[in-house]
């Protein structure tokens, strides 16, 4: 698996976001990190598919992306979240929300959860499906730092080893530790 | 308590306007003009004691529910299909203003003229149920939470994944809503045009006996039953549809950030 990103161009409202981005990357996981607005949630937009650069390429691959707000269907309980979106078996989804200390709240629906574990669902719905490429936007944000520490360690353990993941990240210690590469961005290019 | 309060506010209601007409059919002094409601509720329940009564409002009832279960079904699918093509719904639109502007009496009419009257009620009760059923739900499918649909879009979700897990339950609080609204039309316009085609074995029929044989007090017996049963009705409707409107009016999904 190999993901070439070359050139890539992005603006809003004549602002330039994403100012010729080029990198390439192989299985493994990558933590893609910069200052706020620098463009991060943009890039990871564009290579989940939605949205469309105004100009470059990159290689299309099937994608999990896990957004910075968890984004549950509110109608479906936490085991349906994952099955349904991601196509798994009921047992895949269990053994996630097991690891992530969630175990016992199948049944439960999302507003009866915190927003803590919301997060740990919405990351246990990416993980969930198969995927070449796995993009994470935030995903420690607004958990405390056990959670942060476990939710790594079964991102390292689930990201399968023919697959890459680009994890957006503020919070750098526990992330680099899982990391092959840190990818910085700045203004709008890789530095 | 509340509850018990709220019991005692319809009970005192429904006296006080119970009084209001026992003194004006007193004042008024003839019964074909104006029965007093104890005659009123005596011949209701002389007619309730009949096999032709339930007969009736039975046949009545299936009429217009037909009526209701066919416009419901084609006010949904031309709101998706609105919702899914701009050109569906430019076609659609000024037909609905028709329909929604047309007095139901020249509908019945024309219907008597098109069709046998067994079906004008059920093609009536239709055809006022459908442009509320199509607004709400069309409005029920602009609902749907961006954010969701992200989601859908991201994680491949295919044509019937995305009506059964976004769509649909997006749409079905404003559904729900509309299709209230439109069984009380469906109700009341159904047995209109019962009246109009004087239809044996139904409500409308009745009403219509009544008139022509100046029989106020079945009249307004009849009238009740019209009254009591869509109350009942209304009452049905929204205890069942109660739970399922709140479970999927949880709008809350997490994401309000770009």
């Amino acid at each position: 698996m190999t993901l070439e990103v070359r050139n890539l161009k992005k603006s809003f409202d004549a602002k330039d976001v994403l100012c010729g981005v080029d990198f390439k990357l192989t299985d493994g996981i990558y933590i893609l990190t910069g200052a706020s607005g620098c463009g991060k949630t943009t890039l990871l937009r564009i290579l989940g598919g939605l949205e469309t650069a105004n100009s470059g390429d990159f290689t299309k691959l099937t994608v999990s992306f896990m957004f910075q707000e968890s984004r549950l269907f509110p109608w479906l309980n936490i085991i349906e979240n994952i099955t349904e979106a991601a196509n798994c078996s009921r047992e895949t989804a269990s053994a996630l929300l097991d690891s992530l200390g969630l175990g016992g709240n199948e049944k439960k629906y999302p507003h009866e959860l915190s927003g803590g574990m919301q997060r740990r669902v919405s990351l246990a719905r990416t993980l969930a499906r198969e995927a070449q490429l796995y993009l994470f936007d935030e995903p420690l944000a607004g958990l405390d730092p056990e959670s942060q520490k476990t939710a790594c360690n079964v991102i390292k353990n689930s990201i399968p080893t023919t697959s890459a993941a680009i994890i957006v990240s503020h919070e750098t210690a526990e992330p680099q530790k899982i990391a092959k590469q840190i990818i910085r961005l700045d203004k709008g290019k890789i530095v | 308590m509340q509850k018990i309060r709220r019991i005692a506010e319809v009970i005192l209601s429904a006296a006080f306007w119970l009084i209001i007409w026992a003194a004006l059919s007193y004042a008024v002094g003839k019964e074909i003009l104006l029965p007093s409601p104890v005659r009123v509720f005596a011949r209701l329940f002389d007619l309730m004691g009949t096999g032709e009564y339930y007969g009736s409002v039975f046949f009545s009832l299936a009429r217009i529910s037909l009526g209701f279960i066919i416009g419901t079904l084609a006010g949904c699918l031309l709101a998706y299909f609105s919702f899914a093509s701009k050109t569906v719904e430019i076609l659609v639109s000024p037909m609905l203003t028709v329909v929604k502007s047309t007095p139901v009496a020249s509908f019945i009419i024309l219907a008597l003229v098109w069709m046998g009257k067994e079906r004008v009620p059920v093609f009536t009760s239709a055809l006022m149920v459908l442009p509320v059923v199509y607004s709400s739900t069309l409005s029920g499918f602009r609902s749907t939470d961006k954010n969701l649909a992200e989601v859908a879009c991201v994680y491949g979700f295919g044509y019937f994944k995305k009506l059964r897990l976004l769509l649909v339950p997006s749409a079905l609080p404003y559904f729900v809503s509309g299709a209230k609204t439109a069984f009380g039309l469906a109700w009341k316009a159904g047995i209109a045009a019962e009246v109009l085609c004087s239809l044996k074995n139904s409500i409308g029929g009745k009403v219509y006996q009544s008139k022509l044989y100046l029989e106020s007090v079945d009249l307004m017996a009849w009238t009740l039953t019209v009254i009591i049963i869509s109350i009942i009705l209304e009452a049905v409707i929204s205890h069942s549809l109660k739970r399922i409107v709140k479970r999927f009016t949880v709008t809350d999904v997490g994401g309000d950030e770009k």
